[in-house]
């Protein structure tokens, strides 16, 4: 299955983010979107999703247009993960995770997988942000779909369950998945993508191999903040060059 | 996991309850299951059940409605009246009984006016659910400001007839019962189709739209259910309030959130407390009768408090 975009546009109100946008995205390709505030990367997740209308442009999923896609067949091969959603209502974990559609794989299963087990019969609202996190990655790892949409799977997780999640987003990938992921952490960008999109405050935007496009000399134009690399015998690391107490302004 | 079937099971407990009770009680207390004079067994048949029948459809329509819209608008808070169909529904019944007058007016006059109100609102529900609540309260503000106009206007009999109508009247209800009952298991059943396209619903718009709903549908209808069933629930009873905001959110606290538990319990738990709240309205000052609207207020808000605290400490 492959998701494909045809000098896509795309606009949030009469704000024209991102412009003549051509990729093509296949079976076990990580892409990581990449970009500031405002660039455009949730939205374009939306796009691909089908719940939000390109400007121009088209997007086509295994060869048709994504608009063409009946809901629930659209829903089937395109999975999202996004903001938490509404708590509410008060459901529970179990829940949440039964109004996921799948074929192959089964709640318990997802519950184990991202160790959610003792809190199955939990109000959402209950929950920590993390743990509320985790029950969106196990909505996700739940649904057989071929390609999956993350906007910062990352996020609120503590340290271990962020490689947790990295691996498990590796695995997937592997097993012939397409991912694509929104990422703010570069060192994870860097860990997990083979293709990267790196999106501009202005509608411009950059797309190839992540080995050519996560250098610091490019990222660093497109954050507008100086990057340091920190390099170990386990791989290397992009860090924001932050000002500690004491230091000089300007190191190096 | 603890199932929520025996629960379900409490709820149909305490409608079963509350109408032996809504049939017992009045002016005077009669045994419902029998060994009575002729007369008591006349006065249960023509009167009491009747009206304990009535109460319990309009009570389960209400409590339905405010469940759908609940979800609909995306806020726990919200009633069945929150989009203007029950507003409209007023004006329409106030128009009847001076321009018309006689038993039928109300009901026809709060129908045709609900169907108004609704297409009032339609336009509005492709915006999405923040701006639909607004619109809802905006128009609910127009009616109720054509309510006041509308009251101003009226003569002796027919103020006293339209004031008593929007407190809440089970005594008159013209509507046939067939009708109520039908309409609110067809609602039911409607609901239970869409149940888990309702809790996907719940979770948010772009949520449900990325698990394979059809988000502008399933809203279409919502509305058409709710004001359907908003608006017969005040042609036969007028406006009676908190029933259709308190019951879904106890039932949400009390039972579960998934809309298939959810909608029947609703049902069950809003037959129940409207059928409780007029035998008490009827046997409280009997011969006389406080208006029912007055009552499901009286058990309704303390509860609907109550239920508000405790839901603060559990998310913070």
């Amino acid at each position: 299955m492959e998701l494909v975009t045809r000098d896509l546009a795309l606009q949030r109100g009469d704000r024209l983010l991102i412009s003549e946008l051509g990729l093509a995205m296949g079976p076990g390709e990580i892409w990581t979107v990449l970009g500031p505030n405002g660039s455009g990367k949730s939205t374009l997740l939306l796009a691909l999703a089908g719940v939000l209308r390109p400007a121009a442009g088209e997007i086509l999923l295994d060869g048709k247009r994504l608009e063409r896609w009946l809901p629930a067949e659209r829903g089937q091969r395109v999975a999202w993960q996004g903001s938490l959603p509404s708590a509410e209502f008060g459901f529970t974990v179990h829940e949440r995770l039964d109004l996921v559609p799948s074929h192959t794989r089964k709640p318990g299963a997802a519950l184990e997988r991202l160790e959610l087990d003792a809190l199955a019969g939990r109000r959402l609202f209950e929950l920590s942000a993390g743990e509320r996190q985790r029950v969106e990655l196990a909505a996700l790892w739940l649904r057989d779909a071929p390609i999956w949409l993350l906007d910062e799977p990352t996020t609120h997780l503590d340290l271990r369950h962020q490689v947790y999640c990295l691996d498990l987003l590796r695995e997937e990938a592997r097993a012939g998945r397409t991912l694509i992921v929104v990422l703010h952490d570069l060192t994870q960008a860097h860990a997990i993508a083979d293709r990267a999109l790196l999106l501009r405050a202005d509608e411009s935007h950059e797309a190839g191999s992540s080995n050519e496009l996560l250098r610091p000399e490019e990222l660093e134009r497109v954050f507008g903040t100086r990057l340091h690399v920190a390099v170990s015998p386990e791989g290397s690391a992009l860090i924001p060059a932050y000002h500690s107490p004491g230091s000089e302004r300007n190191t190096e | 996991m603890r199932s929520p079937w025996p629960r379900l099971g409490i709820a149909a407990l305490f409608a079963a309850a509350s109408i032996a009770l809504g049939l017992a009680m009045g002016e005077r207390w009669l045994d419902p299951f029998g060994s009575g004079t002729p007369m008591d067994a006349m006065i249960l048949d023509t009167l009491r059940w009747p009206r304990v029948l009535s109460a319990a459809a309009v009570g389960a329509l209400l409590a339905m409605s405010g469940a759908w819209l609940q979800t609909l608008v995306g806020n726990p808070l919200a009633e069945p009246y929150v989009l203007g169909v029950a507003g409209s529904g007023s004006v329409g019944a106030i128009v009847a009984i001076a321009l018309v007058g006689g038993e039928i007016a109300p009901p026809v006059g709060a129908f045709l006016g609900a169907v108004i109100g609704t297409l009032a609102v339609l336009p509005f529900v492709r915006l999405g659910p923040t701006r639909l609540l607004l619109a809802g309260v905006v128009l609910a503000a127009l009616w109720g400001a054509m309510v006041a106009l509308a009251l101003s206007q009226l003569g002796d009999p027919e103020l006293r007839r339209a004031v008593q109508w929007m407190l809440g009247d089970l005594g008159s209800n013209q509507i046939p019962g067939w009708l109520l009952y039908g309409a609110g298991a067809l609602a039911l059943m409607i609901g239970i189709v869409f149940g888990k396209d309702l809790d996907r619903l719940a979770l948010g718009e772009v949520h449900a739209a990325t698990l394979g709903t059809s988000v502008a549908w399933l809203r279409l209808i919502l509305v058409l259910l709710a004001s359907a069933t908003t608006g017969l629930a005040v042609a036969a009873a007028g406006t009676v309030g908190f029933v259709g905001l308190i019951v879904p959110h106890a039932v949400r606290l009390l039972i579960g959130s998934t809309h298939r538990f959810l909608l029947p319990a609703s049902a069950l738990g809003g037959a129940g407390l409207l059928v409780l709240a007029d035998a008490c309205a009827r046997a409280i000052v009997a011969p006389a009768e406080l208006p029912v609207g007055v009552m499901t207020a009286l058990l309704g808000v303390p509860t609907f408090l109550w239920l508000l605290v405790r839901r603060t400490q559990w998310s913070s």
